[in-house]
């Protein structure tokens, strides 16, 4: 006990860790549970045999381990769902992480007539409901026979009001000295862009990146409404049919194949986000610190 | 090479004028160095001459060339910043050749003259190092060499030495002398160090308020300034400045009267057309080595009130004596706080200003 209590010293002098700080731990801690164990019950439950699943006790951990439902999901089009998810998210967000740091360096580093203006409209753009605008837009890509294709699917996600906001914010901070050192040299707008003011943009578009990548990957309304063939379909798309509705493959499969469907689509968005952590928490706190 | 001529260069942001009509020439292959305190506008006019501002009136020229229009690539020069501003995502030798690259200069030839610039400046080793692995010498010698492998008409400095240490400083400044001999291209430098200004210029430029002060040689400014604000800014410790009044007034000299002077009264020679009548206030500026401990025919009675050892001299300091401020430069023995001593001028030296600040001693 001595030695625990010794320890415990230790580490809160070495991370300057006050008895003022435990609430906002325990508040934290509180927080951090209540987004994690829905988390931890998904991936459980998608190991769980059916009869498993609905028990008087709640079991936290299966008691007896199966990957069978991940088998069952794999009989649905998961793969191709999957490849168009990842075409779709992959381009709309690499698209919208360049169209962002073109329209964040204009916005914050050239100076024209109207510019803090139309950044206060495309800030405002973000009160409009995306149901006001959804319906014209489908009825438009049908017009244009674009209904059921790769067009569809990402055209619409290819700018972000987002995206521009946190290169806005990084190329503000961003150090005039080297833009004009780039234009003595020799650098015109673009070249002064591409080759310097983005290079150096690492953070921000990697934090931009994780969170469009999420957004994108998990979008469902539009892609429902924009796609008729199952070909055509996208993994959210294509595995609410998992959703517990009468009717439905949660009907037939029971509870832990949704899981494990939903477990497969949460995959990306978490890796991703794991692999880039350091970077995503930088490109945050530069946005917002340097405001 | 390149000769820069300035004519009537305005430049105003919003209502502020940070430059007010100023007419320069800097002539081919001089070394000009621009110094002022903080807000003086010596920046701003290097970067008009750059072609990052644009003046409001007025108009540059290089070498009989109207700028006006031209970007900064186009004007045949080069600049070193004072944050050096080198591109954090390449190397070394990527970042000294990036204007070669914008200049479409094949690949080969980029390196051939990037190694030549690296040999010059003694950094061939770091060639292939990122700017965040070099120390603050080893960064303004890549931003140099990013300067001399364009090969330029006319070297711009904006304060290139500030972020060094005392000891590198100087080890830089005779390099950047050296490379001036050598390459015997026009540099302008833009400094608030009058050291610097001092030890490296063939012509200084003494900017206030978006104005030229004077411009001249360095031992023009010293031993002639053409006023109290250029005589206070050239020189340290500063000079001396005592309030007197002007009891004769004499053709080509005036006799004045100092508070606290033992001896003959003071005549001071002056221009022709100094305007000085008699009771008119006049400070008498006196560099500090024109005081001494020697008996002289005119002297001021002082307590000195501290001393600063400077190595090899001290500085000694009055701060009570009537008609102001002295400061003494002297090399003997240790002289202490609380000493009353004697201080001979050196009136041969001396300078009259008039009440409007002007010199009119000659």
């Amino acid at each position: 006990m001595t030695t625990l209590m010794t320890r415990l010293r230790r580490y809160m002098d070495e991370h300057r860790f006050t008895l003022l700080d435990l609430p906002i731990w325990l508040v934290g801690m509180a927080v951090a549970f209540a987004w994690f164990a829905p988390f931890v019950w998904m991936v459980s439950t998608s190991l769980k045999y059916p009869e498993d699943v609905m028990t008087a006790q709640i079991e936290w951990l299966p008691s007896r381990i199966t990957f069978d439902n991940y088998v069952k999901v794999f009989e649905y089009p998961v793969v191709r769902w999957a490849f168009n998810s990842l075409i779709q998210a992959g381009v709309a967000t690499s698209l919208s992480v360049l169209f962002g740091a073109m329209a964040g360096y204009g916005l914050a580093r050239m100076r024209f007539p109207g510019r803090d203006g139309l950044f206060a409209l495309f800030l405002a753009s973000l009160m409009i409901p995306t149901e006001v605008s959804i319906i014209p837009m489908l009825l438009g890509f049908i017009k244009m026979g674009w209904a059921s294709s790769y067009q569809a699917l990402i055209l619409p996600s290819i700018g972000n009001v987002f995206a521009v906001y946190i290169f806005r914010q990084f190329f503000l901070g961003f150090p005039a000295e080297i833009e004009e050192a780039a234009r003595v040299d020799g650098a015109g707008p673009f070249r002064l862009f591409f080759l310097i003011a983005l290079p150096l943009a690492r953070a921000p578009a990697i934090a931009a990146a994780v969170i469009l990548f999420t957004l994108n990957w998990n979008n469902f309304l539009w892609p429902l409404l924009v796609t008729f063939d199952e070909s055509m379909k996208t993994l959210p798309v294509g595995i609410a049919a998992f959703t517990p509705v009468v009717g439905t493959r949660t009907q037939l499969e029971g509870f832990s194949v949704a899981m494990a469907a939903v477990t497969i689509l949460s995959v990306p968005s978490l890796a991703l986000f794991f692999l880039l952590q350091r970077y995503f928490i930088q490109g945050i706190s530069q946005g917002s610190i340097k405001s | 090479m390149s000769r820069v001529e300035l004519s009537g260069i305005t430049k105003r942001f919003g209502a502020f004028e940070a430059i007010r009509g100023i007419d320069l020439t800097v002539e081919d292959g001089e070394f000009a160095v621009f110094v002022g305190p903080s807000g003086c506008g010596k920046s701003t006019l290097l970067r008009l001459i750059c072609g990052l501002e644009v003046p409001t009136e007025g108009r540059i020229r290089f070498d009989e060339r109207d700028v006006r229009g031209v970007p900064p690539a186009g004007r045949r020069l080069a600049m070193v910043f004072q944050s050096y501003a080198l591109y954090p995502h390449m190397s070394v030798a990527e970042n000294m050749g990036f204007a070669l690259r914008m200049a479409g200069v094949p690949k080969a030839e980029r390196a051939v003259r990037v190694a030549r610039a690296a040999e010059t400046l003694q950094i061939t080793r770091l060639l292939e190092r990122r700017p965040k692995e070099l120390s603050g010498g080893q960064r303004q010698r890549v931003a140099i060499g990013r300067a001399i492998v364009r090969e330029p008409s006319l070297f711009l400095f904006d304060e290139p030495l500030s972020n060094l240490d005392a000891e590198l400083r100087v080890e830089m400044r005779a390099e950047l002398m050296e490379l001036h001999r050598r390459l015997t291209t026009t540099m302008i430098y833009v400094t608030h160090d009058q050291i610097e200004a001092m030890t490296m210029a063939d012509r200084i430029v003494v900017l206030r308020d978006g104005r030229i002060e004077q411009a001249g040689s360095p031992t023009t400014l010293y031993e002639q300034p053409a006023n109290r604000f250029v005589a206070s800014f050239i020189g340290s410790p500063r000079m001396n400045f005592l309030a007197a009044r002007v009891t004769r007034v004499e053709p080509g000299r005036v006799t004045i009267d100092l508070p606290g002077l033992a001896g003959e009264p003071l005549r001071i020679a002056v221009a022709e057309r100094h305007g000085l009548r008699i009771d008119d206030a006049v400070e008498l500026g006196i560099r500090p080595e024109h005081l001494s401990l020697e008996p002289r025919a005119h002297r001021l009675q002082a307590r000195i009130s501290f001393s600063e050892y400077v190595g090899g001299a001290w500085h000694l300091h009055a701060g009570d004596h009537p008609a102001g401020r002295l400061v003494l430069r002297h090399a003997g023995t240790p002289i202490h706080a609380g000493q009353a001593l004697e201080l001979g001028i050196d009136v041969a030296a001396c300078h009259l200003f008039a009440a409007s600040g002007l010199r009119v001693s000659v």
